[in-house]
């Protein structure tokens, strides 16, 4: 399957597979910490954790193919990764200096 | 083409603005902006089908009027911030700002050629709904809305973007017509891999459009977010995500239709079921508009389920004529529930609306053809998108799930008209609610288009 | 020898991965994170995207995990008592274990099982030069230079909504 001239050097020794195996764990491994954990810091970084399962797949694929687009992606998806986080921590600094004085457990606050 | 680069600019011109001492002509320029928007929207009507940039971005008539769908909108949601942004906290220019730029990420979004548009479209809209969710700061529910939807659509963008990465890794291209001549190529010998990418980014879209099981930070966040963002994300967000759903099956993956069309139905069915449902047992008018919302997302997803010619404009119509009648429907809460505050806190249950009609016939008046225009009741709008959408179901012999879907009109009938009844026949005493003349204009104007599509939709197809 | 360097790099990340989800203290797992990020960076180098490894360190972790840092700090109660985890009140109702990880499993055995059979053509083209980073920036300011663009609109509004959200202009 894989012809020698179109990958660089290095990478013919570890097979695709085993990057796809990875990210997906990887990838996996952030929507458990997404649908399980309660504290919103932990799935913030567990979202983190998916996009970098996405990032190391997408390189992985644009290097099998001597394709850079796929690297090109890779560029967008960390700028948009550090527009999230700046917006989300702003949110839940927003959300703290509202809780801190009145305390209450906010969860009962809207239902469903 | 232009309205993108005419918003961008534009955006950051509003933000200027908002130097100025005077906050009262930032709604008038805003307005005026996209006025200009518009027009610059039609400047490329005459010329067929146009690629941007080495094939990143597409325009052609479908997406102008799509385009023109939601420049429209979001000329009526700014024009009835007024009023809004008397409170002294407020600060009209970013939030403004952050209108126009989102339109931006919309017309990304229904423009896309390559997938990498489709998610800086996506985002760019998203992130600035998540700050205007949290846009009222003191409000702990705005808050609590704001981060839930925010930590929901992170998710959903990080599902979205490892189904493009595997829709890549089967093609080898973001372009839609590289996957489409994948595809195509392919049909004999299917790619699990594209199979699965696909779902992936179908779900990732899906709870952009909170369609059921995906819907489920839909009703608080429509809840606790301020009403007139509501009102943006129930109707731009959703034309922009279905006119992006539509591009993507009917280019890329309309050689695969018999893969994606049982799980879709499944979906759609579901979400009928779920949103109109759940909509009878709420209190609240507001939470009743977000599982509408999710009903109203349903009854759009059979029209992509059917896929077929007429799809397309049953899409475009009744997009149309939700937006419209869900703008009035919101553009008459928000005075109500400001009138009938508890406690400091917009009242939005339905017996704020008690006797409106007393001494408010106009409010009560457009409350009434948005509500049913909403239930799809004949002479207005909604019901010739229900029309079209049905007989396009028709077309693919899709019965049972029309039968699902003009079951649950009549559940919606219910909960529409209970609105209505509290208005005309609740006792109820609402003193006269004075309204801006110019957001009165604007609700009128929307109630008549209304009328008039229901009236005349061949109208409608004649502009296009 | 790379098959060695490539497991460990894939170790640090999964294992990494995994603390995260396990630990109860949010500063172990915000290190744990680093630990995750450098090793994807390590994977990223094997693979010959040696300008986004650099980039991944100086972006993620010079500055989101920076920033989340921040976050945790900044929430943290003034109270001594508390341990790091109630320290942050910023809790969500969550009483679906037991269908997370069900679903996530399930999810996981579906993909893992569409990856393995699949076959993937794999272009002919010798890569010539030797970094990554030429091809990065044509393609960027040629082919790709709207969505450049437009991600400068993106950043934009990132930079404004947090501004006006976490901006306080009256304390009270």
């Amino acid at each position: 399957m894989i012809q020698p001239p179109a990958i660089p050097e290095i990478i013919q020794l570890i097979p695709l597979k085993s990057y796809l195996i990875l990210s997906t764990a990887l990838f996996v491994i952030g929507i458990i910490g997404v649908l399980t954990r309660r504290n919103a810091i932990v799935i913030f970084m567990s979202v983190e954790l998916m996009l970098n399962s996405v990032n190391l797949l997408l390189i992985a694929f644009s290097s099998y193919r001597s394709d850079p687009t796929g690297q090109v992606f890779v560029f967008f998806i960390m700028a948009v990764a550090a527009a999230e986080v700046a917006v989300g921590l702003a949110i839940i600094v927003m959300i703290y200096r509202n809780t801190r004085t009145i305390d209450i457990n906010f969860l009962k606050k809207l239902k469903g | 083409m232009y309205p993108i680069v005419l918003l961008s600019v534009l955006g950051i011109v509003v933000l200027y603005l908002g130097f100025l001492k005077s906050k009262s002509i930032l709604l008038p320029a805003t307005l005026l902006f996209l006025v200009v928007a518009m027009i610059g929207n039609f400047f490329e009507w005459n010329d067929g089908e146009l690629l941007y940039f080495k094939g990143m971005f597409a325009v052609n008539k479908l997406t102008l009027t799509f385009n023109a769908i939601v420049l429209f909108s979001a000329f009526m949601i700014v024009a009835m911030t007024q009023g809004f942004q008397d409170n002294e906290e407020a600060q009209p220019a970013e939030y403004f700002a952050l209108m126009l730029f989102s339109l931006v990420g919309a017309f990304m979004m229904i423009g896309f050629e390559n997938l990498i548009m489709l998610f800086l479209g996506v985002e760019i809209l998203s992130v600035a709904m998540y700050v205007l969710t949290g846009s009222d700061k003191r409000n702990l529910r705005s808050n609590e809305a704001a981060l839930k939807y925010f930590l929901m659509g992170a998710f959903a963008t990080g599902i979205m973007l490892f189904g493009i990465a595997l829709l890549y890794g089967a093609s080898g291209s973001f372009s839609l017509n590289g996957i489409e001549s994948f595809v195509t190529l392919n049909q004999r010998s299917p790619s699990y891999l594209l199979y699965a990418g696909l779902l992936l980014v179908l779900i990732g879209m899906l709870f952009k459009v909170s369609a059921a099981p995906f819907h489920f930070w839909t009703p608080d966040v429509y809840d606790g977010a301020p009403s007139i963002f509501t009102a943006f994300m129930a109707t731009i967000v959703k034309t922009a995500g279905f006119a992006a759903l539509f591009r993507l099956l009917s280019h890329s993956f309309s050689g695969i239709y018999d893969f994606w069309w049982p799980t879709l139905s499944i979906l759609t069915v579901l979400t009928l079921l779920v949103g109109n449902i759940i909509a009878v047992y709420q209190d609240s008018f507001k939470r009743m508009l977000a599982y509408s919302s999710i009903s109203h997302a349903g009854y759009l997803l059979i029209a992509l389920t059917s896929m077929t010619k007429q799809t397309e404009n049953a899409i475009l119509f009744y997009s149309m004529a939700y937006s419209f009648a869900t703008i009035c429907a919101f553009g008459v809460l928000i005075p109500v529930a400001r009138e009938k505050s508890l406690e400091g806190r917009p009242n939005e249950s339905y017996e704020a609306f008690n006797g409106l009609a007393k001494n408010n016939p106009l409010l009560a008046f457009v409350l009434t053809v948005s509500m049913l225009s909403l239930a799809g009741i004949p002479l207005t709008a909604g019901f010739w998108g229900k029309f079209f959408v049905f007989s396009s179901a028709v077309e693919r012999e899709l019965v049972w799930m029309i039968i699902v879907a003009v079951l649950m009109s009549a559940v919606g009938i219910y909960y529409y008209f209970r609105v209505i009844m509290a208005a005309y026949m609740k006792e109820g005493d609402t003193a006269t609610i004075r309204i801006a003349p110019f957001y009165k204009i604007v609700l009128i104007a929307a109630t008549l288009l209304t009328i008039l599509f229901g009236l005349a939709p061949g109208l409608f197809e004649a502009a296009m | 020898m790379e098959l060695a360097v490539f497991y460990f790099f894939a170790f640090l990340a999964l294992g990494s991965a995994v603390f995260i989800l396990l630990t109860k203290n949010l500063m172990y797992a915000a290190f744990a994170l680093f630990l995750s990020l450098v090793g994807v960076a390590g994977l990223f180098v094997l693979s010959g995207a040696d300008f986004l490894a650099i980039t991944q360190l100086m972006v993620y972790v010079g500055g989101i995990l920076v920033l989340i840092i921040f976050g945790i700090m900044l929430t943290r109660t003034p109270d001594k008592t508390d341990d790091s985890q109630s320290a942050n009140r910023i809790l969500l109702n969550s009483r679906r274990r037991f269908w997370g990880l069900t679903l996530s499993i399930s999810l996981f055995l579906v993909l893992i099982a569409t990856i393995t059979q699949a076959t993937f053509r794999l272009s002919g083209m010798p890569i010539k030069s030797r970094s990554t980073i030429k091809t990065l920036g044509v393609e960027l300011m040629t082919s790709h230079l709207l969505p450049f663009e437009i991600a400068g609109i993106l950043l934009l509004v990132a930079l404004i909504g947090a501004a006006y959200l976490a901006l306080n202009r009256s304390p009270s």
